[in-house]
């Protein structure tokens, strides 16, 4: 019986192998070796003694940072609204808010463009604010869904208990509702930082290509036909993302026991 | 060959014939792999010709089209593929140059054998560019020429709105715009390592002294020679010297961060950088100078048309790039049916259908490229067999002629047409009989109502009077002549030509009664020669002269610069060994940012995580020792036994 349900995982296996494990080991190959195809260390040495290369993943990570503390700060309390029987009796809210990712996000990144210059928000002159505009815009059903899944999961009992016991509603929130949906927030991070450090798309498009992200700067690299620069940099950028994982989910596991999906 | 052509074009018009069947036992069953930029063929949208469709039922074979979109991608998708995937690709220059270098693709064997149509009708002008330029190859330097047929071609400026400042006309003369802050985020350039290289370098090395004088020398008297002289200036300037010397190094080294840094100084006072969105965003608003190809700036000044926005193309006068696309072989194509293909490109039939639907200017010269040129932007000598368009001015000897014609095929010689003359057009005030033949907005209608009558063949809606009417097919060579001399007693509209005293006006509004010579109403038509180009492609007696209408001498300047405008585009050559370097560059001035709030920033926030951790650790410890507190007190307690 086991043996047959070893079997099922075979698709799968060979699916990760062909899409994930060989093109990694591609990325690595190519870092550590120069056009001619001999194994070096050049792409390192170029990637770290150029300082514009550092500013484009520092520039990545505020932009990164940004956007996962504005869509939290706007996702929370959305994802209380919606978790609430009393605003939100048939789901249909929820609906509102995820039916845009029904529509492919360059389509709706190409139309945000427009109405941010209708509306007088230039994306040329303040590239900076539409493009966080557009991530949080983007991503901010990725921190909704994950924060409404665990709000509605949450022990109601526990903050009766606590505003009985005396806390106020401040306490309470703080002490009871944000400790309950730590795995929510943990995951809702992850969800947004993570694709925000790789994106590019919406970068481009609505800041007129003046703000450069890391994997615009990688693209660049790539579309010159130098792949070996790019992959060192596409190289750092999986090791960074995957810094990113073991930090949260040793830091989700440290405070409440429970794990995020990450 | 002319023979051959005469067989080619009926082949084409009536679909039969034993050529097909000759054709069908050539090259029946195979196919063909071409590999070109997107939306660079007339593809049979829009009422257009699909070419490749057309080009398959001809040799009964098929097509396998694939397109990309920037050169580098067609070069990373290429050098993937094994040997002989593709039997075509159409590149540009620089990267033709590479693929040389490379030993990629292979010399063309001999141009007039194989590819007769581009022989005759590729323009001289244009192929002398491709012979210009040079690239080793086997250890031989060989030119462009022999490896390359010439596609589309054109030169890189800027596409304006001619009403956005008082003073655009003379800011625009020059590439110094771009860093002007009156035009703080109103432009766009493109977003290419070698387009956002030309205003960088002539920027910074337009400002020399000694650059200054030729650029005088050749704007104020323009002679072959200071023209000559002043091409070059700009060669050299574009040119990286590969002497393989320190000191040509240096230099280049210098010239790249001179660019750089002109480049990082733009990027502040631009709007943004723009893959294909300069286009519309230029007609909608959004921007008001955009960097264009030729090609793309006639189809915005024309989008712009219909919306009565005024747009106009401008190569400044420091100097730009004249670029070209052209078809390559690699290796081991199918050499004899790509030859076949080029040739019915090269086919000015074609060639026109091309332009037509992509709006850039092919390499082709001849007939059929001249007559759509004069349909889309003035009035020119009458075509010899092809469409007369609608509205055409004819030019017979010394006499001029509008032509109300009815597009069919034309003998250039006016004996031997069907001429309509005033006689045979609709006239309100004459009543018809039966049989009676008139003309109505250019077609024949003939009556066929018993009673005489004057009723028009066309009603008000649009219909036609069947009781009084029916549409007669309007025989071959035909066409509707009207004088073009003045005639003081008739209203002309905006945009009619007229001829007085031998020279030709243009009306820039509905105008009546007054004199060409006294009235602003007129303007003086500025013949525009394109000798350089179509010298030697046309039938014999046509001239290559186009008396641009009102409003369209931008355009037609734009679709073909004139020999003044060419004399200041170089080619800008494979950038060779430096490549590496100015990708680096251009990486360097894309992600050119403010950086300290960023540092500040992650500043800020790093400390706050660190605070943040340390609280959090000290409340820990502090809550464990005041825990232990507690149970040392009650174990106290305890011990008390209280």
């Amino acid at each position: 019986m086991k043996f047959r349900r070893k079997y099922l995982s075979i698709p799968y296996v060979l699916f990760l192998v062909c899409f994930v494990v060989i093109p990694v080991l591609f990325i690595v190959y190519y870092a550590f070796t120069n056009k001619g195809g001999q194994l070096s260390i050049d792409n390192l040495i170029r990637f770290f003694s150029d300082k514009t290369n550092v500013d484009v993943l520092l520039i990545s990570f505020a932009y990164a940072i940004i956007n996962t503390f504005i869509c939290l700060l706007i996702g929370y309390p959305l994802a209380m609204v919606l978790a609430n029987r009393k605003y939100n009796k048939s789901s249909v809210l929820v609906m509102l808010f995820i039916m845009p990712m029904w529509i492919n996000f360059i389509i709706r990144t190409s139309a945000t463009r427009d109405v941010l210059n209708w509306i007088g928000i230039s994306t040329g002159a303040h590239s900076e604010l539409t493009t966080i505009i557009g991530l949080v815009y983007n991503y901010l059903p990725f921190v909704v869904l994950p924060l409404y899944t665990t709000m509605l999961k949450m022990d109601r009992s526990q903050i009766e208990a606590s505003l009985d016991l005396g806390a106020n509603p401040f306490h309470t929130f703080f002490k009871t509702i944000i400790p309950m949906t730590m795995p929510g927030i943990v995951s809702a991070a992850t969800m947004v930082f993570m694709p925000t450090l790789s994106s590019y798309v919406i970068s481009d498009i609505l800041s007129e290509y003046n703000v450069v992200l890391f994997g615009s700067y990688i693209d660049l690299y790539f579309n010159q036909a130098d792949w070996n620069f790019g992959s060192f940099m596409a190289l750092i950028m999986l090791l960074l993302i995957g810094l990113s994982v073991f930090i949260t989910r040793k830091f989700s596991k440290d405070d409440r026991g429970g794990r995020s999906i990450w | 060959m002319k023979k051959l052509l005469a067989i080619f074009l009926s082949l084409i018009l009536i679909c039969s014939s034993s050529y097909v069947v000759n054709a069908k036992s050539e090259f029946s069953g195979q196919t063909l792999t071409i590999y070109n930029v997107e939306d660079y063929i007339s593809n049979g949208s829009d009422d257009s010709v699909d070419l490749i469709a057309k080009f398959e039922e001809l040799y009964d074979v098929k097509v396998n089209y694939y397109t990309y979109d920037t050169n580098e991608t067609m070069y990373n998708q290429f050098t993937l593929q094994k040997e002989g995937t593709y039997d075509l690709i159409c590149t540009s220059d620089y990267m033709i140059q590479r693929m040389i270098k490379e030993e990629l693709i292979e010399p063309m064997d001999d141009i007039s054998i194989h590819v007769p149509n581009y022989d005759k009708y590729a323009s001289t002008l244009m192929r002398t560019k491709l012979k210009q330029m040079i690239v080793p190859y086997k250890g031989e330097q060989v030119s462009l020429d022999e490896f390359a047929v010439g596609y589309m071609w054109g030169t890189l400026g800027l596409i304006y709105d001619s009403e956005c400042t008082d003073t655009i006309k003379e800011d625009i003369k020059s590439w110094d715009v771009l860093w002007d802050p009156t035009y703080e985020n109103l432009i766009s350039i493109k977003n290419s390592m070698r387009d956002a290289y030309v205003p960088g370098l002539m920027h910074a090395y337009s400002k020399s002294e000694e650059f200054t004088k030729l650029k005088l020398n050749y704007l104020n008297n323009p002679t072959t020679l200071n023209q000559t002289i002043y091409q070059q200036t700009i060669q050299n300037i574009f040119d990286f010297k590969l002497d393989g010397s320190t000191d040509s190094a240096n230099e280049n080294y210098e010239k790249i961060s001179t660019v750089h840094s002109e480049l990082i100084e733009m990027k502040k006072n631009i709007f943004g950088f723009e893959v294909d969105s300069g286009k519309n965003d230029i007609v909608t608003g959004k921007i008001k100078i955009n960097q264009a190809y030729s090609g793309d700036a006639v189809y915005s000044i024309e989008q712009a048309r219909e919306e009565g926005i005024n747009l106009e193309y401008s190569v400044p006068l420091d100097g730009s790039n004249i670029w070209y696309d052209a078809w390559t072989m690699p290796k081991g194509s199918n050499r004899k049916l790509a030859y076949k293909f080029l040739d019915f490109l090269s086919d000015p039939v074609n060639s026109a259908d091309n332009m037509n639907f992509i709006g850039y200017t092919p390499y082709i010269a001849g007939d059929d490229l001249f007559t759509l040129t004069g349909a889309w932007y003035g009035a020119c000598d009458l075509i010899v067999k092809g469409r007369v368009e609608y509205d055409s001015l004819l030019i017979d000897g010394d006499n001029l002629y509008w032509c109300f014609g009815v597009t069919s095929n034309v003998d250039y010689s006016l004996d031997n047409n069907y001429v309509i003359t005033e006689s045979n057009v609709f006239d309100e005030s004459i009543s018809y009989n039966k049989g009676d033949e008139v003309f109505y907005e250019g077609y024949l209608y003939k009556s066929i109502a018993d009673k005489a009558h004057s009723v028009a063949p066309i009603n008000k809606e649009g219909m036609l009077e069947k009781k009084y009417w029916e549409e007669v097919e309007t025989p071959l060579n035909t066409y509707y002549l009207e004088s073009c001399e003045y005639d003081e007693e008739y209203e002309y509209e905006e945009g009619e030509m007229i001829i007085y005293d031998g020279v030709l006006y243009n009306s820039t509004t509905t105008t009546i009664g007054k004199l060409p010579t006294e009235s602003d109403d007129w303007e003086e038509v500025t013949p525009y020669d394109l000798t350089y180009f179509y010298g030697g492609t046309l039938t014999e007696g046509r001239r290559a002269i186009i008396y641009p209408y009102a409003g369209y001498e931008n355009a037609l300047e734009t679709q073909y610069p004139s020999e003044h405008i060419i004399a200041r585009c170089a080619i800008m050559n494979d950038f060779g060994s430096y490549n590496e370097d100015v990708i680096i560059m251009w990486g360097k001035v894309k992600a050119s940012a403010n950086m300290i709030p960023v540092y500040v920033f992650l500043g800020v926030v790093g400390l706050g995580v660190i605070t943040l951790v340390t609280i959090h650790i000290v409340r820990k410890k502090l809550s464990i020792r005041y825990k232990k507190q507690i149970v040392n007190k009650q174990k106290l307690r305890f011990r008390k036994g209280e």
